[in-house]
């Protein structure tokens, strides 16, 4: 039975419905005013759709709280079954002597945390087996943990079981089993009752002056808001999800330290790094050397994408034909399309090579350097910076180029002396937002920066290797040893949180820019 | 044509600045200008009337080879400027717009400051040796466009800050800075108060002492005030090209009497 009430069939149902709504609707308009639709003071449509909504709203509402609240609502039931007097979970004898009663609470509120998480785990292990029809409900119900290994049971059906399950773990994961089970059964009938419910109560509404048209919209216009409010929610989002890690990161290490640290040597990478008085590694996790290298590359990026980018608008938008042009600035926005792992390999087996054999070994001792990313960095921008400012130079009137040439000007002079000037701040514009990009770049400098884990100092040398805040936050979160929490984890966060502001405020400058540029045509 | 011999003794008493003959030009498949005939004769203002749209604008442009930038335009025929034949590809219209300067339908002040725009004509051409100089052309430039009562104050502010009419004078002021030999003035007073207007059409006046000027203009009273040649366009056909005074007393073709008698255009 249970099997039948699943949520894809109340999807199925809602459609339906849906479907069924809107076309009874709009009929079901038509019929209450005998066929004269200008009665209504709703086009047929507004019906239809006022039914469908009727029926999908409220049912899309329940299902998506439902697939929400589930997980907490089985966490709270989980909770409250288990006895907090449960044999299992007070500490041994053996272990209570000369504790503080405070640090007794605190080591059996883990114990217990330990059983609730075996018991989810096991909870998972019987759904996983009872579904893929290895063992039925019966035989595990039938199995005691005192006799049976449950977990090796489990593990031998294919799922992932925790060791030694208990008695009083295998009651609480099949009282879970059980309660998860009516939970997802009501859901779906809810979810499918509420849409019948909405269903019939819309096309019993349906009249001549029924103003379905205003609800309609109304919720349209919601919708709308909607979309529009989403990106800027999710930036809020991801701002928060940095922030509050950031935060605890600050306080733990200390945020002078961060900034202004000039090492870089996260325990979690061990190589090299100083102990500590405790005998183990502690981390030392400098903001500095970081951003040198990212503002550093970035530097040499813009270097090499702003004049390439800023005269290949200039031929495109003055002097290309229309031909040329046709052909050339399709071609520069493919290369802005190439993935930058492309381009990063590019750095590492082409540019780097060739540079360490231009300047030698002894100034380049490695392929890998800030001139290797930051060139193939510049040539990833080049299109960029050439497109948009190919944008703000076609944007400066016609009536310009002619008054200038018209006082006897050469182009030359036309475009150094009235096209440029106007269109600079578009220009510095598309440059600033070349930078953030160029900072927030991640796959070109992990290839071809340079992947020390750990560094002191700035390097000056521009043929040297040196690492940016993107390749460290990759390494760390890539790296093995760190959990969720280590101090080192919590560094990226705050890593992330800074490139962030960087990032923003470059934004904010260039659209401010750009937005004055505008203004001085209007 | 035996009437015409009063005018053709004025005509030949000055020298002829520009020549053009059989000019057609095309927009792409649009025939805008229509073997026209034409000859401005120095120191003198020529006005260009006719109903919008009728190829006024477009044969201006000829003249300095403004057309060159549209790319869709095509000129053919010839237009000669002391005798040199401008289309020729030997001339660089470069020189010839120095010579051949241009105040446009619309004003089009660069996005610098006042002075800058005025000044932009003479430094390019290198008409100033000192910073006074060339403060004095400027300074002569404007009070000649009837602006420098209402500019000298924001020499330095932007010049595309200033009101229609008083842009529409700047670009009259960067023009005549540039000391061309020929002035080339599409509806110049076309956003004028009456007051503005005035000045605009002494200038002109007092242009005609050493420069040919040709305007376009939709006023005819206008035409009648500041030109000596009256040209009348239709539908990109030169219709009749007289004394100003004929034209408007004594028009030859009925399209003209009726177009100055209010009743086409
Ligand atoms: N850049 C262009 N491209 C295509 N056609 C054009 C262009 N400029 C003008 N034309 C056409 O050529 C014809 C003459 O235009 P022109 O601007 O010379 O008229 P005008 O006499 O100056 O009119 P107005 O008094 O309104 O300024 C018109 O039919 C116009 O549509
Ligand atoms: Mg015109």
């Amino acid at each position: 039975m249970s099997g039948l009430l699943t949520f894809p069939l109340a999807l199925l149902v809602v459609l339906v419905l849906c479907i069924a709504g809107y076309l009874l609707g709009r009929r079901r308009a038509v019929g209450r005013v005998k066929g004269d639709t200008r009665a209504l003071h709703s086009r047929p449509v507004h019906h239809g759709w006022h039914v469908v909504m009727a029926t999908l709203i409220p049912s899309f509402a329940v299902l998506v709280l439902w697939a929400f609240l589930q997980g907490l609502v089985s966490s709270v039931y989980l909770g409250t079954t288990v006895a907090d007097d449960l044999p299992e979970l007070a500490l041994p004898e053996s272990q209570r002597e000369g504790l503080e009663d405070e640090e007794i609470a605190v080591r059996e509120g883990a114990r217990r945390e330990l059983f609730l998480g075996n018991v989810r785990v096991l909870n998972e292990a019987i759904y996983g087996a009872i579904s893929s029809d290895v063992i039925s409900l019966p035989e595990i119900e039938a199995w005691d943990a005192a006799e049976t290994d449950v977990g090796g049971e489990l593990r031998s059906a294919g799922q992932i079981a925790p060791i030694g399950v208990t008695p009083a773990m295998q009651e609480a994961a099949l009282k879970l089993y059980g309660f998860e089970r009516t939970l997802s059964a009501i859901g779906p009938l809810l979810v499918m009752l509420l849409a019948a419910i909405g269903f019939i109560w819309a096309l019993s509404r349906i009249d001549g002056d029924f103003r379905a048209r205003n609800v309609v919209e109304r919720w349209v216009m919601g919708l709308l808001i909607f979309a529009s409010t989403v990106a800027i929610l999710t930036t809020l989002a991801i701002l928060a999800a940095v922030t509050f890690p950031s935060i605890t990161f600050f306080r733990e290490y200390g945020l002078f330290d961060f900034l202004f640290g000039l090492t870089w040597a996260p325990a979690g990478d061990t190589v090299g790094v100083p102990e500590g008085p405790g005998g183990e590694y502690e981390s030392l996790l400098g903001f500095l050397p970081l951003i040198w290298g990212t503002l550093y590359i970035s530097l040499v990026a813009l270097l090499v994408a702003t004049p390439l980018g800023l005269l290949a608008a200039i031929y495109l938008s003055e002097f290309a034909d229309r031909r040329v042009r046709a052909w050339v600035k399709p071609a520069l926005e493919v290369l802005a399309g190439v993935p930058t792992i492309v381009y990063g390999l590019f750095a590492l087996v082409t540019i780097g090579p060739f540079l360490q054999a231009v300047v030698g070994t002894t100034i380049m001792p490695n392929t890998v350097s800030v001139m290797t990313a930051g060139v193939v960095m510049g040539m990833m921008l080049v299109p960029f910076v050439s497109s948009l400012s190919d944008d703000v130079i076609n944007a400066v009137p016609q009536a310009m180029r002619d008054g200038s040439l018209g006082l006897g000007a050469t182009p030359s002079e036309t475009i150094t002396k009235v096209i440029l000037p106007a269109a600079l701040p578009g220009i510095v514009g598309a440059v600033v937002l070349a930078a953030s990009r160029a900072i927030g770049e991640t796959m070109i400098v992990v290839l071809a920066a340079g992947a020390l884990s750990n560094v002191q100092g700035l390097e000056p040398n521009p043929f040297g290797a040196v690492v940016t805040v993107t390749t460290r936050i990759v390494a760390v979160l890539t790296g093995e040893a760190s959990g969720f929490d280590s101090i080192d984890v919590l560094a990226v966060f705050a890593l992330a949180f800074t490139l962030f502001f960087i990032t923003l405020a470059l934004n904010l400058l260039a659209q401010r820019i750009v937005r004055r540029y505008r203004e001085q045509y209007e | 044509m035996k009437d015409q011999r009063l005018t053709d003794r004025e005509v030949d008493m000055q020298d002829i600045k520009i020549s053009a003959h059989g000019v057609q030009v095309f927009y792409g498949d649009t025939h805008a200008i229509k073997d026209v005939d034409v000859e401005i004769a120095d120191k003198t203002v020529t006005a260009f009337i006719g109903p919008s749209g009728c190829g006024k604008s477009t044969f201006l442009r000829c003249l300095n080879r403004m057309n060159d930038t549209i790319d869709a335009a095509r000129v053919e025929g010839d237009i000669r400027i002391d005798g040199e034949d401008i289309y020729d590809a030997r001339v660089d219209p470069v020189q010839l717009r120095a010579k051949v300067g241009m105040v446009f339908q619309k004003p089009n002040p660069f996005p610098k400051s006042i002075y800058d725009n005025v000044a932009y004509g003479p430094r390019i051409h290198g008409l100033a040796k000192t910073k006074g100089d060339l403060d004095n052309i400027v300074e002569q430039a404007l009070r000649r466009a009837a602006l420098w009562n209402e500019a000298k104050d924001r020499l330095d502010k932007p010049g595309t800050g200033l009101s229609g009419g008083q842009q529409q004078r700047l670009c009259i002021a960067r023009a005549i800075a540039t000391e061309p030999e020929v002035l080339l003035m599409d509806e110049p007073c076309s956003a004028l108060d009456p007051i503005a207007t005035g000045q605009v059409e002494e200038l002109i006046d007092e242009l005609r002492s050493n420069y040919s000027v040709v305007i376009v203009t939709h006023s005819m009273q206008q035409a009648a005030r500041v030109s000596q040649k009256t040209a009348f366009f239709h539908l990109g056909n030169l219709v009749e090209y007289d004394e100003t005074g004929k034209i408007f007393t004594n028009p030859q073709d009925p399209r003209t009497e009726s177009y100055i008698s209010g009743r086409i255009g």
